[in-house]
């Protein structure tokens, strides 16, 4: 026993001794190959490309149907439409983020350095300097050939552009880098540059990729969603839309900047501006027609539409230019109708305001300003002439959401009860749902079927709206171009044309209006009413229907002010986060934040 | 632990025979004044100034008491006449007590740095599962907070001295006979005793670890003698301190309606009157209950138990200390899955054992052998603590027939569910080796020994789970036969899953190697003594619950050599030198290793000669010390923020430049939609990278009066860290790069601690009553973030910072008047904010400090201990003071997503009515309008408190009842935990860290137990 005690001892010593001995050089250093870094990342093109493909992490997104689930999820799920008059997002839910542009309390660190706020303002930077680093060393890469190198080139310039834009609708004039930065070596305190620096850097960024032989029309297959030529055309015209566009062409801004005014607008008001919006749209529409672009145009009115934002090019969508895509089977439990059998939150719903916007197939508007009583058991009945795109945008009382599923979303004439399981507009809060997005989809718990919403960026019509408003700004009056354009849109959904010999002012309300209805909840209501100037409209009044189904089993809309709400002069353009100004490096915030 | 060492004795008469002897103490030097009495009479005598005393009148049977005020009582029976040698032990508060610190021990009277001991006896008295928990309130220096009181995940937070430091990376070491090992899952009754360590002195020869402190916890080894055995079973009983409280149904209703007329009078209420009604009268159980959701899912209390048995003892060859622990916590859940087979309450049992042997293996050479280790099974199923705060009373009646119940209109909640869900079981291992070897060198030069120390620890973590998914069912009327019918109509399938194995975290390995020289001598009165120890530890496969660590398929790896001197000259002038090298592996060559020095210095003004000339031989001063230490410790560690995935992760190699890292669906292409993998550019790399910089002083005063009866001791402490290892130091975005780590962060730290004794006895009653103080605060001085009103140098690291209210407006014209606030307009009910920068609006930049800081400032224990013949009794009062809780989650916003409202905010809310007394704004359904939920004094509570934390009251049975059962000693004794609060917060417990509550509650536990000894 005692021995082995003690040769249990002695290998202790032993032991004690050999680490001081045998204490090695490399105890702390770290094992060789664990690390990959920037060069490994050049050495091969399946890793460079990896490169490119994390470019594009934070590409425009607006289609968070769900709320929130922690990984950023944009305003937490509600749709940036809710923010203006088109919409509210489920009041009894204080995460959507659009509550706060609807009660005025916007602050500023939230609306633009939150993934759940409208904007992550560092993200652009983020893609900006990944796609300078792409520039920098992609010709690094062995084992690519050249046109591939030229084409990621084009695409990180286009990438360049698309991020000093989606800066510049914001903010104005924004830092210009125009290299990737080395904190260290690199100055990184950079002031504001003008907003027409921005917006010629973006031009100029535009034009080079287009210029690039290695960059294609279009990528479609298994590579549609990346940047193609035809998109860095259409921001082109874009982009210069924005800059002839009230908000900025002007020498007074919306507020003061003293000393600053060219951050936040272009210092002066110059008509030449709309003409080269109108030729950039031009230009535009001409190279995608010439390369297998057309607006969708099948016999099937009541889908055209439906085809143009959410369907792929090979299911028929030869409109797309651009989209983007995130997840595959969403959950839709918040956009659903509530009550059975869909059990849904009604998350975003769209106002009257909206609704009133849709006209009859036969160009005429429904009175919504009196009572309208329905006949027995016809709920839809105030519906049923509407634009086929209405019932592609919105769900109504008493729609037949899918075979046997009726959205029934009405107060009984009595009391309104918890506990009978009957609809509860109560808690629902508005008469009509939006449908945009899921149209098709609703049944999907039932069929099972595959949903991979598609977040559209560009398509064809925005260069025919872009091309129709900036036309009518430059001409005395609009003429048959104008026309032509925008009355494509609506014959597509069996739509009459907006007639002959409206003057400029007239045209311009019917082609905002046309906006606003071709492009309802695709994100572009929010900032195309800033760039028009047209801060009032935030204001509303917001307006609802009451739905009362009668003992007789008719149904009475009724017209009620559901809200007014603020709009404050420097909403017009986002504050940069108070916390980067804090930094005190000399980044001057936009008047009124 | 007394011993008679010799005894011989005389026969004598029959009326009494006399008795003569010597008491000696450990060092066999004489005792003087120590009282020695036959039990059975009041009188006695008592020892000279050579320790002898002689006594009359003894007989066969009675028994000799010697007492003595710094030492053990010690008993024993008169067999004969005689004369006898006793050795009376010094009690663990006296002077001569030995003490564990860094690397060895030392004599109290000689220590010069800062430390603290606690005996593991003190640590048993908590009826607690949790170690750390036993040790709040019990030592001056130590704040520790618990955060839950779900058995199996108790943990607590703990910090030396506050902290000087950000967040996770102010943890203290911590060493378990040596090694770096957790230590709060050991059972209590194995534990000698812990050190604290809380100066440079104390903690410089762990050099790059060392900056925040270190705790020693060392096991109980067995003494030379016959076996003891010692058993200790206690049964108790476990409430919870506190518990939430909701508004009823009705009252819920109409405060919904309320706050949805305040948010929109055009709005329909959600309630109508008739709901009102039934809910009022309870005529509608069905779809307007009334359900308390705290009382329908929790038990009142619950059990727990704790059991130990330990032996040891020891002869020539070894000595052994064996113990074997069994813990059973049942948690607070009711049971409502029965019929499913399994329980769905979190239970938490633990086996410790523990192994500690000592082989004399040659007369200068010992061995120990110590395994310790433990196995558990953690049980858990859902935790509901947040679907019952989500789910207010009158939503769904819960169950009927064992069905759940799901009501659609308002909101689909139901706690059950979410309890219902399955379970969970985690087993654990933990099984450490700890191999000692001492060779003493005599006989190379006299005083030099070598030892070495070899850890090996392995953990292993398997987890069983089983999903289940109950059916739910919701209530809708069928018209049958022309009847409403109720039916209820199923809504999803049942789904039970037979167990899956999965292991997660699940394993890590921990080797630790150690040598070292030592000498220590004397030379007359000059008393020298040296150390140099090596030492090497690497842990593999590391992994933690509470952060991901970068390269985990790279062990973390340690270097380190000590060195210390240590002179003292008669006790009385006391110095000490240490330092320690040490190497981590996050710093580049060259900055790779840091040299931490300390000196420390002590003075024992009662050992002057010339003191006993200047205040006379009877003096009440007794001891008089004073010491001072200076030194520097540091910290290699960063836990922060990892900004690809925003969780907490363990940062290594900080010097590494440009790591770009793979992560799946970065992006998504192609008509079929395909998540294509990115690469992502991590941390730049800092090559400039090196340790946390901790400078620490400690200047203590130290004094006993009326020969230690009464005992003080005062410290004055200063910890200033710079080049803090500090992840964001926020940059231009426009740079876009993931910042390098910096040394970059400065906080100076500093504070007071006391600590007061008295101990003294009356006839038969011993009693001692003492008391600690700490405070401690800590200022950032930078933080590499520019200076703003969120961002305020000069402030705590836990400062909270918001605007300050000045009410609330009563009027709209009131509101008009005022200034806007964060761009907009407010209204009556809102929060009124004052404008601190004066620029006509109220927005971030009026944000000034608000409330103390979130971790408490002070903290303080006392306590009070009574010994009355076979009785004792003991009471531990523990608080917390300067600490600030900020209300947030449902605390903060009632009816939030139809949320529960807490009942408080009746009585708080802003309404015309209550205008006068309001202390929360009007209430909102919405939250659409945010400007009342920014930070602000609104939302900030005191949350300081004064707490009745342990109670004890024992009886030890005599020797008659003793004798029948063969035990050698047997106490029965009552205990009690957080058995009172004190505090200002009223709705939470003042502990809990969630200011929201979503956590299991506190427990307050009254326990009895018994403990005998053969």
């Amino acid at each position: 026993m005692k021995r082995i005690i003690y040769f249990i001892a002695l290998s202790t010593l032993v032991c004690g001794v050999s680490t001081i001995s045998g204490c090695k050089k490399n105890y702390l250093e770290k094992p060789f190959g664990v690390s990959f870094n920037e060069d490994s990342v050049f050495a091969r093109y399946e890793n460079a490309q990896k490169l490119v493909f994390d470019m594009y992490a934070h590409r425009p997104y607006y289609l968070f149907l769900n709320l929130g689930s922690g990984n950023g999820a944009r305003l937490q799920g509600s749709l940036l439409e809710c923010a203006t008059d088109f919409g509210c997002s489920f009041r009894l839910q204080p995460a959507y983020g659009t509550h706060k542009f609807n009660a005025g309390t916007v602050d500023a660190e939230w609306l633009s350095n939150n993934p759940l706020g409208e904007d992550v303002y560092g993200n652009h930077y983020k893609t900006i300097r990944i796609a300078f680093t792409l520039l920098e060393r992609i010709d690094e890469v062995p084992d690519a050939p050249a046109s591939v190198k030229e084409r990621i080139k084009a695409e990180a310039q286009t990438m360049i552009a698309l991020e000093y834009f989606r800066l510049m609708f914001r903010y104005g004039g924004v830092p210009l880098v125009k290299s990737r930065l080395n904190p260290g070596e690199d100055e990184v305190n950079l002031p504001r540059s003008p907003l027409a620096d921005v917006y010629n850097y973006i031009i100029e960024m535009l034009d080079a990729a287009i210029a690039n032989p290695g960059f294609a029309a279009r990528y479609d297959g298994l590579e549609f969603g990346r940047l193609n030529k035809a998109f860095a055309y259409g921001l082109k015209a874009r982009a210069a839309l924005w800059v002839a566009s009230p908000l900025f062409n002007t020498a007074t801004p919306y507020m003061d900047l003293p000393g600053h005014n060219d951050l936040i607008c272009m210092t002066n008001y110059d008509p030449q501006r709309w003409q080269v919006a109108a030729q950039y749209a031009g230009e535009a529409i001409n190279y995608c027609e010439t390369n297998g672009y057309a607006i969708v145009n099948t016999p099937d009115v009541n889908l055209n539409y439906t085809i143009s934002y959410q369907y792929r090019p090979n299911q028929g969508n030869t409109e797309a230019i651009w989209a983007t895509m995130q997840e595959t089977n969403p959950p839709m439990t918040t956009w659903n109708p509530r009550g059975a059998p869909f059990s849904g939150h009604m998350a975003n719903m769209p106002t009257l305001n909206l609704v009133a916007k849709y006209q009859n197939r036969d160009g005429s508007y429904v009175d919504w300003d009196q009572p309208v009583v329905t006949p027995p058991n016809d709920p839809t009945y105030p519906y049923k002439n509407l634009d086929p795109r209405f019932n592609q945008t919105v769900m109504y009382n008493g729609l037949e959401v899918y075979p046997g599923a009726f959205f029934d979303n009405y107060d009984g004439e009595t009391a309104a009860l918890h506990g009978k399981n009957g609809p509860a507009k109560t808690s629902s809060q508005f008469a009509h749902l939006v449908r945009k997005h899921v149209f098709g989809y609703e049944d999907r718990a039932i069929t099972k079927k595959t949903w991979q919403p598609l977040c559209m960026q560009m398509r064809l019509t925005d260069l025919y709206m872009t091309y129709a408003e900036a036309l009518n700004e430059s001409l005395p009056a609009p003429d048959d171009r104008v026309l032509t354009k925008i009355n494509a849109i609506r014959a597509r959904s069996g739509m009459p044309g907006i007639p002959a010999g409206l003057s400029k002012d007239e045209m311009r309300t019917r082609i905002q209006d046309e906006w606003a209805i071709e492009f309802a909840f695709e994100d572009y209501r929010f900032f195309d009413l800033k760039r028009w100037k047209m801060g009032d409209v935030f204001k509303g009044p917001i307006y609802d229907l009451r739905v009362i189904k009668k003992t007789d089993n008719s149904f009475v809309y009724t017209k009620y002010k559901y809200e007014d709400r603020p709009f404050f002069e420097w909403y017009y353009l986002h504050a940069f986060p108070p916390s980067e100004v804090n930094l005190k490096y000399g980044l001057v915030q936009n008047p009124g934040w | 632990m007394t011993m008679m060492l010799a005894s011989s004795y005389h026969a004598s008469a029959q009326n009494g025979f006399s008795l003569s002897g010597q008491v000696l103490d450990e060092e066999k030097l004489p005792l003087a004044g120590v009282s020695v009495n036959l039990k059975r009479k009041s009188s006695g005598t008592s020892t000279d100034n050579s320790g002898k005393f002689r006594l009359a009148g003894a007989q066969v049977g009675d028994t000799l008491v010697f007492s003595h005020i710094g030492y053990n009582t010690f008993e024993q029976a008169v067999s004969n006449g005689g004369s006898i040698q006793v050795v009376l032990t010094a009690m663990n508060t006296s002077m001569n007590q030995v003490v564990v610190v860094a690397y060895g021990t030392q004599k109290k009277i000689t220590v010069t740095g800062a430390l603290t001991t606690v005996k593991g006896t003190e640590l048993a008295k908590s009826p607690t599962v949790n170690l750390g928990q036993s040790m709040v309130g019990r030592t001056p220096g130590i704040i520790a907070q618990q955060k839950s009181g779900v058995p199996g995940g108790d943990d607590v937070s703990i910090r030396i001295r506050g902290a000087s430091t950000f967040a996770m990376n102010g943890e203290p070491l911590v060493l378990v006979d040596g090694v770096e090992r957790p230590f709060t899952s050991i059972n209590a009754e194995e534990v000698a005793n812990v050190t604290i360590l809380k100066d440079a002195a104390t903690t410089a020869v762990y050099g790059i670890r060392g900056a925040n402190g270190v705790i020693l916890v060392t096991t109980k080894h067995g003494s030379s003698g016959k076996p003891s055995i010692s058993f200790t079973t206690n049964v108790g009983i476990q409430k919870p301190t506190r518990l939430p409280k909701f508004v009823n149904a009705y009252d819920y209703a109409v405060l919904y309606n309320e706050a949805q007329r305040n948010d929109n009078p055009n709005a329909t209420p959600m309630f109508s009157d008739e709901d009102l009604q039934q809910y009022k009268d309870g005529s509608d159980p069905l779809f307007h209950p009334d359900i308390d959701w705290v009382d329908f899912m929790m038990k009142k209390s619950t059990p727990q138990t704790k059991n130990t048995l330990a032996i040891s003892g020891g002869g020539k060859l070894a000595k052994y200390f064996i113990s074997l622990g069994y813990i059973h916590q049942d948690g607070l859940w009711k049971e409502f899955n029965k019929r499913y087979g399994y329980s769905n309450n979190t239970t938490y049992r633990r086996y410790n054992f523990r192994s500690n042997v000592d082989f004399n293996v040659t007369k200068s050479t010992v061995f120990s052998l110590s395994l310790g280790g433990y196995t558990d099974k953690n049980h858990t199923a859902g935790n509901p603590y947040y679907q019952i705060q989500n789910t207010p009373s009158g939503i769904t009646p819960g169950l009927i027939n064992d069905q759940i119940i799901i009501n659609t209109n308002i909101t689909a909640r139901n706690p059950i569910p979410e309890i219902s869900k399955g379970y969970d079981e985690r087993f654990t291992n933990q099984f450490n080796v700890t191999a000692d070897l001492n060779q003493k060198l005599d006989f190379v030069v006299k005083g030099l020994s070598f030892r070495s120390k070899l850890g090996y620890d392995s953990y292993y973590r398997t987890v069983l789970s089983r999903d289940v998914s109950r059916a739910t069912f919701t209530p809708v009327f069928r018209n049958i036969n022309g009847q409403d019918t109720l039916i209820l109509q199923q809504l999803n399938d049942e789904f039970v899953s037979g167990v899956n194995s999965q292991t997660f975290n699940n394993r890590s390995k921990r080797v630790y190697l150690e040598a070292a020289l030592q000498f220590d001598r004397s030379f007359g009165k000059h008393k020298v003594g040296a150390l140099a120890l090596y030492n090497q530890n690497k842990q593999y496969w590391p992994s933690n619950g509470s952060y991901t660590v970068q390269y985990p398929e790279v062990a973390i790896g340690y270097l380190g050599f000590v060195g210390r001197m240590t002179y003292n000259y008669d006790n009385r002038y006391l110095l000490e030198a240490s330092v320690g090298r040490n190497g981590s592996e996050n710093f580049p060559k060259g900055k790779r290793f840091g040299t931490f020095p300390a000196v420390s210095a002590g003075w024992n003004i009662t050992n002057e000669p010339w003191m006993e000339k200047l205040l006379g031989p009877k003096t009440a001063l007794s001891l008089l010390k004073v010491t001072a230490s200076y030194g520097q410790t540091g910290n290699d560690k960063l836990i922060g923020e990892n900004p690809a995935t925003r969780g907490n992760v363990y940062y290594r190699f900080m010097y590494l430049p440009s790591v770009y890292e793979f992560q799946n669906n970065r992006v998504y292409f192609g008509e079929d939609m395909t998540g294509y993998q990115g690469v992502v550019e991590g941390q730049m790399g800092n090559p400039e990278i090196t340790w946390e910089k901790a400078v620490k002083k400690n200047l203590a005063l130290e004094v006993g009066l009326f020969d230690n009866r009464f005992s003080a001791r005062a410290d004055y402490f200063t910890d200033n860290r710079d080049n803090i290892l500090y992840q964001k130091p926020a940059i231009a975005h426009v740079a876009a790069a993931i910042q390098d780590v910096y040394n970059i962060a400065k906080v100076e730290n500093h504070g007071y601690e006391f600590e007061l004794n008295w101990r003294d006895e009356i006839g038969d009653l011993r009693y001692s009553i003492g008391g600690n103080y700490t405070f401690a605060r800590n200022k950032v001085i930078e933080n590499g973030t520019p200076e703003s009103p969120q961002n305020q140098l000069g402030n705590s690291l836990d400062q909270s910072y918001g605007l300050v209210a000045l009410g609330f407006f009563n009027s709209q014209e009131e509101a008009d008047k005022w200034m806007l606030q964060y761009a907009s307009k407010s209204t009556p009910g809102d929060v009124k904010y004052r404008d601190v920068n004066g620029d006509g609006k109220v927005d971030q930049d009026d944000f000034v400090p608000i409330g103390f800081p979130t971790f408490p400032e002070i903290n303080y224990g006392a306590n009070l201990s009574l010994q009355y013949k076979n009785f004792d009794f003991s009471l531990l009062f523990q608080g917390a003071g300067n600490v600030s809780r900020v209300l947030s989650g449902f605390m903060q916003k009632p009816a939030n997503q139809f949320g529960t409202i807490w009942d408080i905010v009746k009585e708080e809310r802003w309404t015309p009515e209550n205008a006068a007394n309001a202390k929360r704004p009007k209430l909102t359904a919405s939250y659409a309008n945010s400007i009342n939920y920014h930070n602000s004094t609104v939302w900030i509570r005191d949350a300081s408190y004064l707490r009745l934390k342990n109670v004890e009251f024992g009886y030890n049975f005599s020797h008659s009842v003793l004798k029948k059962i063969g035990a050698t000693s047997s106490r029965l004794y009552v205990s009690g935990q957080n058995l009172v609060t004190w505090d200002k917060l009223k709705v939470v417990d003042p502990e809990q860290e969630a200011s929201n509550s979503l956590a299991y509650p506190q427990l307050q536990i009254f326990n009895i137990g018994l403990n005998v000894q053969f």
